[in-house]
């Protein structure tokens, strides 16, 4: 278990690398010319030259990615050549409150897709599972962009029962920060007005955020259920007398749950890349709306942060997932 | 064609209905603010007739053709007393144009709503619309561009005097000035703020390519500023909006390895003008307060607190303006503000602007080089359509230059002629048979859309057939630089960062503009060139005039590109605000410091 630990923890270097090497040839394979963007629209020659000679874009690209990369490793994770703020500076800053977001929504996709589909399955063919069906069908077919906009309209502006946007009232001051998550830092200073303001404003965009993932989760959870419960041991337990939910909870779900873990971390890493819609229409200031503007403006350093930062959480996850089948499924053993 | 008049719409459900552009400028060129008037002429130094450096300069001019006295006010400072009494008498608040000592507290916190984050607050970095909206708050310049119809007022100067050749130009610090720290504006923080945007060559440098370097610039003495041109520039007053003046120790204090600093004033302000920083949550909301010690004083009602709400999303921007959850709201969708138009409550003015919408043409390369191809598309447009489109947001083009500067009537345009097209496309040797071209635009920016489908339907009676290719603004911004590459037909709004003809002319016209956003055309005639050099050369304003229309009817007859319409500007705003709420230079935003708000 330890040498596969050090093992898998060893190659994430080489993955990252593999990782910064492709975005930095794609990302500088783009027919686009951030310095030129930058300097505007009536911008002389020399002054867009200026701009590119500031951020090394004048240099061979094997001599950018080196430097990048030394800069890295001592820290500097470089500028935007846009707001000319430092990447690490902005990564702080946004990638919380999209971790925030994401482990709000997988809590919501987990805490009601698992049960769903665990319903679906003991029902088989009755209305709870054609209600299942009917509603991850539904889930997964809404444009997540435009269900948050009817949401919006419907639950913020009409019923005024949450609020539109952000994060916080606009008036209202942050907490102090700690880890950068409102929510959290809420709690930690103990203004508990301010958690229930902020758990409020998280409601609307993490329900929206999950409900790809809750669909999924539903119908896998759903279909493994359903291969388990037909199986011997299953059968066995039943004739033991074992309580109908111990032999589902107990027994079932717990051998049909690793292939939903995988989805689960799965589903987490696409989160915190693709949450730029949500991000979007509630206006939270998040990882994934940072990206598609540094993308947009062909701007390298804050593309190269973000996939670095991003492709190190996925990583991890999928490490921390591949653990946890052990700790599901004794039998499994790791070398 | 009639040209369509601006008005104002309120909430009457029966006003004319109206449309916002798309945000073209919210991904790019912001910095390309708008507009101007023909009052404004007037009172802009080296522009208007009667008010010209000539004449500051022939009345004051003693030796070497300088004006020098520093000492003789009523005769030497006539160029800058007549614009400011210019400016007094136009429509411009009491508050700007005459600093008062009384001070009017302020009341209420608006909040406008913006759908773009803003770069950077350094004066000599940021320069794009959504920045110059927050820059112009928090700092001050020698002059200012204030109201609607602009004017150009003296602000940190009390004057200024030109020589005769517009070379010279000295000004006069208000000895009253202070920066928010308390610290007295002196000539010293001229010079530097001037040196460092030419020494970190962006934003704004551009302006001052080949007119001054670091070197022209010298404190006189502690409220005396000396400028001396490379070369004369006439619109030198105006430009001088741009140099927004820096306190030196503060920023010298706050310099990290030598950067000017420019990490630093990326988030904090080092300025004297009339609001502070309060709060600074990058990516959600900018806070600005009232300086109840602002060196002009507050003479007129105002707002106490200005917050810059980041809202992406154009429906919800219009949805928090209708519930009064916003007083401003900029960026805004086409039939967002159409919708505004029925709200009760909402104003969504429409004033002239000075935002020109072209179709850029390649001179350069393809079918496009061809005189007679780019007249033929010119004469095939349909401007009607476009306007229709917009929804009286929109006025016909005369030319290149807006309505509100364009001083010339003698003006031949190009009305949509498909007879006369026909008979341009037949003059071509090489393209009278027809042939397909791309029309190149940004996506998702429907205007511009809209542009190519017109295009695509009049130019097929043409036989020429049109492919709409939609590419990514950054995309697009790499191929001006060649003109090999360059699009054949790209539309865009092009403004200017002052109201001046030559700030229109001479960044998309004069060859050595090629290359830039504004000079995608690619075009290059010696003899426009020669009349833009001489027509900024010159302080005589009705040689300049003389000067630009030689060079406009030059341009069109080129059909350098297709001037398709103007846009109109103002943002919508709730009606419990009222002050001077639309500026068409800077940002073509609201100039805070004369908005009050009802409570």
């Amino acid at each position: 278990m330890g040498r596969y630990v050090v093992r898998r923890v060893l190659l994430i270097v080489p993955t990252l690398v593999g990782l910064s090497i492709l975005t930095f040839v794609v990302s500088h394979l783009m027919p686009a010319d951030p310095a030129k963007l930058a300097a505007g629209p009536r911008a002389t020659a020399d002054m867009v030259q200026t701009i590119r000679h500031e951020y090394g874009l004048d240099r061979p690209l094997s001599v950018q990615y080196v430097t990048y990369v030394r800069d890295l490793l001592r820290g500097n994770w470089g500028t935007s050549i846009i707001s000319q703020h430092p990447v690490l500076t902005d990564l702080r800053l946004y990638l919380p409150n999209t971790l925030e977001l994401v482990l709000a929504s997988m809590t919501i996709a987990i805490g009601v897709g698992v049960p769903l589909g665990v319903i679906a399955a003991v029902s088989q063919n009755r209305w709870p599972d054609h209600l299942s069906r009917l509603f991850t069908i539904s889930f997964v077919s809404l444009p997540s962009f435009w269900f948050a906009i009817i949401l919006q309209l419907t639950i913020a502006f009409t019923l005024g029962l949450l609020p539109v946007d952000g994060q916080l009232p606009t008036l209202t001051a942050p907490p102090h920060r700690v880890t950068g998550m409102v929510l959290v830092d809420s709690l930690l200073v103990g203004n508990l007005p301010l958690l229930w303001t902020a758990f409020q404003h998280l409601i609307l965009p993490a329900f929206v955020q999950s409900i790809g993932a809750m669909a999924i989760i539903t119908r896998m959870v759903r279909g493994d259920m359903l291969e388990i419960l037909g199986q011997d041991f299953v059968r066995t337990a039943r004739a033991k007398g074992l309580s109908a939910r111990r032999v589902v909870l107990g027994h079932a779900l717990r051998n049909a749950f690793i292939p939903t873990l995988t989805l689960i971390g799965l589903s987490f890493g696409f989160s915190l890349g693709g949450s730029v819609l949500v991000e979007t229409v509630f206006d939270w200031p998040g990882i994934g709306l940072y990206a598609v503007n540094a993308a947009l403006s062909a701007d390298f350093e804050p593309i190269m942060g973000v996939t670095i930062m991003v492709g190190f959480i996925f990583i991890v996850l999928n490490l921390v997932v591949d653990l946890l089948y052990g700790v599901l499924d004794p039998r499994i053993r790791y070398t | 064609m009639q040209r369509p008049r601006l008005s104002e719409h309120s909430g009457d459900p029966t006003a004319s209905p109206g449309v916002s552009r798309r945000s073209f400028l919210r991904l790019i060129a912001g910095s390309v603010a708008a507009a101007a008037a023909p009052a404004l002429l007037a009172a802009c130094g080296g522009s208007t007739a009667g008010q010209t450096p000539a004449s500051g300069g022939a009345s004051t001019a003693s030796t070497g053709g300088s004006a020098q006295s520093t000492q003789a006010p009523a005769a030497t400072a006539t160029q800058s007393t007549q614009a400011t009494s210019a400016a007094a008498t136009a429509s411009t608040p009491a508050a700007s144009a005459s600093p008062a000592a009384a001070t009017v507290p302020g009341q209420g916190t608006a909040i406008t709503a913006s759908s773009v984050d803003f770069a950077n607050l350094d004066p000599a970095v940021g320069h794009d619309g959504a920045t110059s909206n927050l820059q112009k708050h928090v700092y001050d310049s020698l002059y200012r561009h204030i109201g609607n119809p602009v004017q150009l007022v003296p602000w940190l100067a009390t004057g200024n005097e030109v020589s005769q050749d517009a070379k010279q130009w000295t000004f006069h610090l208000d000895s009253r000035a202070k920066f928010q720290d308390g610290t007295p504006v002196t000539a010293n923080d001229v010079v530097y703020s001037t040196q460092r945007l030419l020494s970190i060559n962006q934003g704004t440098a551009y302006m001052f390519k080949g007119v001054l370097s670091s070197s022209g610039v010298q404190a006189v003495d502690d409220h005396t500023v000396k400028f001396t041109l490379d070369n004369p520039y006439a619109p030198f007053l105006h430009a001088t909006t741009w140099i927004f003046i820096l306190n030196s120790a503060m920023v010298k204090k706050n310099e990290q390895s030598g950067d000017q600093g420019k990490k630093w004033l990326t988030t904090n302000a080092a300025g004297s003008g009339p609001f502070v920083i309060k709060n600074w949550q990058q990516g959600t909301i900018y806070q600005f307060d009232a300086d109840p010690n602002y060196w002009r004083g507050w003479p007129t009602p105002h707002v106490s607190s200005w917050v810059y709400q980041l809202i992406r999303e154009s429906a919800t921007e219009r949805l928090s303006l209708q519930q009064d959850k916003i007083q401003m709201a900029n960026w805004l969708s086409v039939n967002d503000m159409k919708l505004l138009q029925q709200t009760q409550g909402v104003v969504v003015p429409s004033f002239p602007s000075l935002s020109v919408y072209s179709i850029k043409l390649n001179n350069q390369r393809g079918p496009t080089s061809d005189v007679h191809v780019r007249r033929a598309i010119a004469y095939a447009m349909d401007y009607k359509a476009l306007l229709d489109y917009m929804q009286g947001r929109a006025v016909s083009a005369t030319g290149p230059l807006p309505p509100p500067i364009q001083f010339s009537k003698d003006l031949t345009y190009y009305d949509t002629d498909l007879t006369k097209a026909k008979a341009e496309l037949a003059l071509s040797a090489q393209y009278k048979d027809g042939f397909s071209i791309d029309f190149t635009y940004v996506t998702g920016l429907d205007e511009e859309r809209t542009t190519g489908l017109i295009l695509l339907n009049q130019l097929a009676k043409l036989n020429i057939k049109v492919n709409i290719v939609a590419v990514e603004w950054v995309n697009a911004v790499a191929t001006f630089s060649d003109p090999n590459k360059s699009p054949l037909m790209f539309p865009i709004y092009s403004a200017s960062d002052f109201p001046d003809p030559d700030a229109f002319l001479w960044s998309s016209f004069y060859s050595g503009s090629a290359g830039t956003w504004s000079g995608a055309s690619w075009y290059k005639n010696p003899q426009v060139d020669q009349l833009l050099v001489q027509a900024r050369s010159t302080t005589d304003q009705t040689q300049r005039n003389t000067l630009y229309e030689q060079a406009q009817k030059t341009i069109l007859d080129d059909a350098v590109e297709v001037f398709a319409m103007v846009q109109a500007g103002g943002l919508p705003y709730r009606n419990s605000l009222s002050g001077s709420l639309y500026s068409p230079v800077m940002g073509s935003s609201p100039w805070w410091y004369d908005i009050a708000m009802k409570a």
